[in-house]
């Protein structure tokens, strides 16, 4: 943030963080979630979404993170930051990317229970 | 002979993270072979990617085309 906040025309970051959250399913409470990924298709396809955000909102500066491996209940998986000149394409584009990096990125998290066992999540909202 | 990658549940219930399958010329051939060979796999939901593109239609093949299967996603 400190570098996007240093070229003197940005007036807004927006920013997304997602964090596992303790689910309860059919009794059994999520402890963590194991991230996997097809790691090239990510890198390309998120080059193409990259491309499609800049050219469809007015926005200077993109940075996303996603964890891989186990992120406990309270740790982070997402980390989405988005920089303009002014707050609403900032935070248009930032809601944006959430969306799509849900719906088209090559991961998935496999919910680990209490307990044992586990879940293969499906992404819903 | 081509291999197709599975990934999240599909890579879990196989037990394994590729398939060997005599080389097909076309992605929907791909597709016939595989439900043959593995029956259970129409029971699940997956897409298909090819040189890590989402294929929806079929698609012609090169020996060295990257092929895999993709179950619904869930990061984020």
């Amino acid at each position: 943030m400190q570098q996007y906040a240093a070229k003197k025309q940005v007036g807004a970051h927006s920013l997304f963080l997602g964090q596992v959250r303790n689910d309860t399913i059919d009794g059994r409470e999520v402890q963590a979630i194991e991230y996997t990924a097809y790691r090239e298709m990510v890198y390309k396809q998120f080059g193409v979404l990259q491309e499609k955000l800049f050219d469809e909102f007015d926005i200077t500066g993109l940075q996303v993170m996603h964890s891989l491996g186990t992120v406990e209940c309270g740790g982070i998986s997402l980390f989405v930051l988005t920089t303009s000149q002014h707050r609403k394409p900032a935070i248009a584009a930032c809601a944006a990317a959430v969306d799509r990096i849900k719906e088209n990125l090559p991961i998935w998290g496999k919910e680990l229970f209490e307990g044992g066992g586990y879940n293969w999540k499906e992404n819903r909202d | 002979m081509m291999n197709v990658y599975l990934f999240g549940k599909l890579a879990d219930v196989a037990g394994q993270k590729e398939l060997e399958i005599e080389t097909q010329k076309y992605s929907d051939d791909v597709l016939n072979v595989l439900k043959k060979e593995w029956p259970a796999l129409a029971s699940y939901s997956f897409l298909l990617s090819v040189n890590q593109e989402v294929v929806s239609e079929n698609k012609t093949l090169s020996s060295d085309d990257e092929i895999a299967l993709l179950p619904p996603f869930s990061g984020g």
